[in-house]
C-alpha cells in the first residue's frame, strides 16, 4: 500500500477527528456536570459561526482575532439560555429538559431562518483554506502531504481545552467543586456548595466552549440556520462513546471517529462510511456500556439513584 | 379587528349579490356546501335555542323567526367565502419549501411565481380574471404531502404549481394523482416524476436525463478538444450526492457516458449531509480524471471544492446549478470559483438573445426582480419558477377555460409551442400519456454556465450563450 496515502488519510482523519472533539466539549461539559442533555447544542454552534460570520463580514475582523468579542457574547447568551430556559428545569424530570431544550432547538433555528434567511454564508480566507505542504520524507517513503492549516487551528485548540479543563476540573477549588456537584448534587449542598452558581458558570462555560468551536470552523464549513443538524449526530456519537461527561474521552472518540471516518470513506465508499463508523460506536458500547472513559456502571447507577 | 371583519363581511355579501345574479354558473360543489353548512346551521340553532329555553315550554313564534334570520345570515356568511372562490379569481395552489433546509431555492423559485403571477395579474388576469395563489409551506416529504392534502382536501384547489426539490415533489404529486387535481413540476428535475406515468403531474422544465446528458455531450465534444484528447483517452469522474436529485443525474450521466463509450474512472457517491469528504476526494485524486462531472447541492459542493483544494487536487468540474451554479458559491470562493462549469437551468438565460415576446416577458420579470431584491439579478431558480407559472397562466389557461384538472390536462396535452416561441427559450410540448416520460415538457433545455470574473456566463447552448468556454489554468 502507498505509504503516502495511508499518511494522507490518518492527517485528514485526525485533523477532521480534532473538529469532532472541539465540538463535542461544551456538550459533555454540560452532561458530565448537569445531567442535562443540551439538545439545541447544534445552534449554539450554528450561533457561534454566524456571530464570527458577521464580524468578518461588517468589519472585516480575521475570524481567529474575533474569538475575542466571540467568547464574552456567547458566555451572555449561555447565561440568559440558562435563567430564562434550563435554571427552571433543574431537579424536574429529565423529559422536561429534553422539551425544553429540543423547543430551544427550534426556535433558534426559525428566528435565525427568519431574520437571516436560508443563505449559505461562508468567508473565503485562503491563508486558512490553503493547504500547507509538508515533504516529502524519503526515509520513509512518503511523498508530499497536505495539511490544512484551519483544521490544524481546530484540532489544536481541541487538545490544549481540552488538557485545560481536564488540570481545571483536577487541581482548582472551583473544578473541585464542579466535580462535587456533578458527583451528589444533594451531598454538595448539604456542604455549602452554591448549587445555582456552578450550574450557570458550568452551563454558560459549555455554551461558550460550543460557540468558539462554531467560530474556529467558519473557514472551513458554510453556515445556515440548519448547520447545527448536520453535525450534532456526530458529536452525540463522540460524547456517548467517550462516556458521557468525560472530557477526555470526548477529544479521544473524536479522533477514533474521525481516522475512522476517513479510512472507511476511501476503501469503503463515502456512502458506507456511517456504517462503520456506527459498527465501532455499537462494539464499544457492547463491551463498555458507559463509553471508552465514562464511570463504570454501577457507579453511574448509584450516582442516578442518588439524583432521584 | 371588528372593523376589518366588517368589511369582510360586506365584501361578500357583494360578491353574494353578484353571484346570485348568475344562478345558473353555480358550482354543484357550492350547492352541496351551502346545503350543508345551512342545515348544520339550522341544527345548531335549533339545539342552542332548546337548551336556552329548556324551561319554558315551546318557544315563541318570534324567537323561532328571529333564529331562522340568524341561521340564515349566518350561512350566507359562511358561503360568501366560498362563492368568492368559486366564481371570481382563479385559485391556484403552491407547495414550495419556505422554511427548512431547502428554504433558500424555495423561497427563490416562490418568489419567481409570485412575480409572473403579478405580471398576470397587472395584464388583467387570466381571461379577465386575477390568479390568487394559495400558498404551503413544505420543508420536508412529509409535509409536502400533507400539504397537497390541505390544499386540496380544504382549500379546493384544482391546480397546484410546485415544488423546488426533486424529493418533496414526489411526494406531493402522488397525493395530487390520487385526487385526480393538476401538479405542474416547475423545477424538480428527477426523471422518477414524469417517469411513474401519471396523469396529472406536467414538467415545465427540462428532466435530470435531459440535463445529465447535455453535460456529458459538452464534456466530450466541448472540451475534450481543447485539452487534447478525445473519446478514447478522456478520463471522466462521476460524483453526485444520494437523494432524488442526485441519483437521478448521477444516472443520466451514466448512462450517456457509456453510450458515448467515454471512460469513467471513478464513480462516487455521497450523502449531501456529509460533513467531510476527504476520502473520496483522496480517491478522486488517485484515479486522475481530466473532468468531474458533479451532481451535488450548494453546501456539499462548497466542501467538496474546499476539500480538494486543501488536498492540492485540481480537475475541470461541471456541476449543476443546483450546486456549484449557486451565488453561495461564488460568495465562497471568490476568484476561485472561476472556471468552475454547472450545467441546468440557463444563467441569466441571456435575456437580450431571446425573441420578440419572450424576451420583453424575460425583461419585464427582471426588471420587477431587480426592483423587489434590492437590484440582485434573478437567481436560476427563480427564472424556472417564472417559466413554469408563465406556461400555465399563458399557454395552457387561456386554452382550458377553466380550473377543471380535466380540462387543464387536455389543454397542455394539445399545446405545441416550437422553440424560442414559449418562455426563456423554450417551446412547449408534454409528452403524451403512454409514452416515455409522460407530462415531460420535451422543448425545455437545459445549458452550461460558468464562472468567468465572478459571473455566471452562459457558454452552452451556443444560440444563446452569453460567453465562450475559458478553460481553467
Amino acid at each position: 500500500m502507498d505509504h503516502t496515502l495511508i499518511v494522507q488519510l490518518l492527517i485528514s482523519g485526525i485533523l477532521l477527528g480534532g473538529i469532532y472533539a472541539l465540538g463535542s466539549i461544551g456538550l459533555t461539559l454540560i452532561f458530565g456536570v448537569m445531567k442535562v442533555v443540551n439538545f439545541a447544542h447544534g445552534e449554539f454552534f450554528m450561533l457561534g459561526m454566524y456571530l464570527t460570520y458577521w464580524l468578518f463580514h461588517y468589519f472585516q475582523i480575521d475570524p481567529y482575532l474575533s474569538t475575542l468579542i466571540l467568547v464574552p457574547a456567547v458566555f451572555l447568551i449561555g447565561l440568559v439560555t440558562y435563567y430564562v430556559f434550563i435554571r427552571p428545569t433543574i431537579g424536574s424530570s429529565v423529559l422536561a429538559q429534553i422539551f425544553i431544550t429540543v423547543g430551544l432547538s427550534t426556535i433558534i433555528q426559525n428566528t435565525v431562518l427568519l431574520f437571516w434567511s436560508a443563505d449559505f454564508r461562508s468567508i473565503s480566507l485562503s491563508y486558512a483554506t490553503d493547504a500547507m505542504v509538508f515533504g516529502p520524507f524519503p526515509a520513509l517513503g512518503v511523498d508530499e502531504v497536505m495539511v490544512n492549516p484551519s483544521r490544524l487551528i481546530a484540532f489544536s485548540l481541541a487538545i490544549c481545552l481540552s488538557a485545560a479543563f481536564y488540570l481545571f476540573l483536577r487541581f482548582s477549588y472551583t473544578g473541585k467543586i464542579i466535580r462535587a456537584t456533578s458527583q451528589d448534587r444533594s451531598a454538595a449542598l448539604l456542604m455549602g456548595i452554591n448549587i445555582d452558581k456552578i450550574y450557570k458558570l458550568t452551563f454558560a462555560m459549555g455554551i461558550v466552549l460550543t460557540g468558539l468551536a462554531g467560530g474556529l470552523i467558519l473557514p472551513i464549513y458554510s453556515v445556515h440556520p440548519f448547520v447545527g443538524f448536520d453535525l450534532v449526530l456526530i458529536m452525540f456519537v463522540v460524547v456517548v462513546l467517550g462516556g458521557m461527561g468525560s472530557v477526555v474521552g470526548a477529544v479521544i472518540s473524536g479522533l477514533i471517529i474521525g481516522v475512522v471516518e476517513v479510512f472507511s470513506s476511501y476503501w469503503l465508499g463515502q456512502e458506507n462510511k456511517q456504517v462503520i463508523y456506527f459498527l465501532v460506536f455499537i462494539a464499544v458500547l457492547v463491551l463498555r456500556p458507559s463509553g471508552l472513559f465514562g464511570l463504570k456502571e454501577e457507579e453511574e447507577v448509584e450516582r442516578i439513584e442518588a439524583i432521584e | 379587528m371588528n372593523f376589518l371583519n366588517f368589511q369582510r363581511r360586506t365584501q361578500h355579501f357583494k360578491q353574494y349579490q353578484i353571484i346570485t345574479t348568475n344562478t345558473i354558473k353555480i358550482h354543484r360543489q357550492f350547492i352541496c356546501e351551502f346545503n350543508f353548512r345551512l342545515v348544520l346551521g339550522v341544527i345548531m340553532r335549533y339545539i342552542v335555542s332548546k337548551i336556552c329555553w329548556s324551561g319554558g315550554g315551546t318557544m315563541s313564534k318570534k324567537t323561532l323567526y328571529r333564529c331562522a334570520a340568524v341561521t340564515a345570515v349566518f350561512a350566507i356568511w359562511l358561503t360568501g367565502s366560498v362563492l368568492y372562490a368559486q366564481e371570481n379569481v382563479w385559485r391556484i395552489g403552491t407547495i414550495m419549501p419556505l422554511s427548512g433546509p431547502l428554504a433558500k431555492n424555495g423561497i427563490k423559485n416562490f418568489d419567481g411565481v409570485k412575480i409572473a403571477t403579478d405580471m398576470v395579474n397587472d395584464e388583467g388576469g387570466v381571461l379577465g380574471k386575477k390568479v390568487v395563489l394559495v400558498s404551503a409551506d413544505a420543508p420536508d416529504p412529509q409535509a409536502a404531502a400533507s400539504e397537497a392534502n390541505r390544499l386540496i382536501t380544504n382549500e379546493k384547489v384544482t391546480a397546484i404549481i410546485g415544488t423546488q426539490a426533486s424529493t418533496l415533489s414526489m411526494a406531493a404529486t402522488v397525493v395530487a394523482e390520487k385526487a385526480q387535481v393538476f401538479y405542474l413540476e416547475n423545477e424538480g428535475i428527477s426523471a422518477g416524476i414524469t417517469g411513474r406515468g401519471f396523469k396529472y403531474t406536467f414538467r415545465t422544465t427540462f428532466d435530470s436525463d435531459m440535463m445529465a446528458y447535455q453535460m456529458v455531450d459538452f464534456a466530450a465534444e466541448g472540451i475534450a478538444p481543447k485539452i487534447k484528447k478525445n473519446a478514447k483517452t478522456l478520463r471522466l469522474a462521476i460524483v453526485h450526492e444520494d437523494s432524488a436529485f442526485g441519483t437521478a443525474t448521477g444516472k443520466g450521466l451514466t448512462d450517456r457516458a457509456k453510450a458515448l463509450g467515454l471512460n469513467v474512472v471513478a464513480a462516487e457517491v455521497y450523502s449531501a449531509k456529509s460533513v467531510d469528504l476527504s476520502g473520496m476526494v483522496m480517491k478522486l485524486r488517485q484515479a486522475k480524471p481530466d473532468i468531474i462531472l458533479a451532481a451535488q447541492y450548494i453546501n456539499d459542493s462548497i466542501l467538496f471544492h474546499r476539500q480538494a483544494k486543501e488536498l492540492k487536487f485540481k480537475a475541470i468540474v461541471i456541476g449543476t446549478t443546483a450546486g456549484q451554479g449557486n451565488p453561495d458559491f461564488v460568495q465562497a470562493f471568490g476568484k476561485d470559483a472561476d472556471g468552475v462549469m454547472a450545467g441546468g437551468i440557463p444563467s441569466e438565460i441571456s435575456v437580450e438573445r431571446l425573441q420578440a415576446q419572450q424576451k420583453k416577458d424575460a425583461l419585464e420579470f427582471v426588471k420587477r426582480y431587480k426592483a423587489s431584491h434590492n437590484g440582485e439579478y434573478p437567481n436560476p431558480t427563480s427564472f424556472v419558477g417564472f417559466a413554469g407559472a408563465w406556461i400555465l397562466y399563458k399557454f395552457i389557461m387561456p386554452k382550458a377555460g377553466s380550473l377543471d384538472a380535466e380540462k387543464l390536462r387536455e389543454a397542455a396535452l394539445s399545446i405545441d409551442v416550437p422553440k424560442g416561441k414559449g418562455v426563456l427559450n423554450w417551446g412547449i410540448k408534454f409528452a403524451k400519456p403512454g409514452e416515455k416520460n409522460a407530462g415531460q415538457n420535451l422543448y425545455a433545455s437545459a445549458g452550461i454556465n460558468q464562472w468567468q470574473n465572478g459571473e455566471l456566463k452562459l457558454i452552452y447552448p451556443k444560440e444563446i450563450a452569453s460567453s465562450d468556454l475559458t478553460l481553467p489554468k
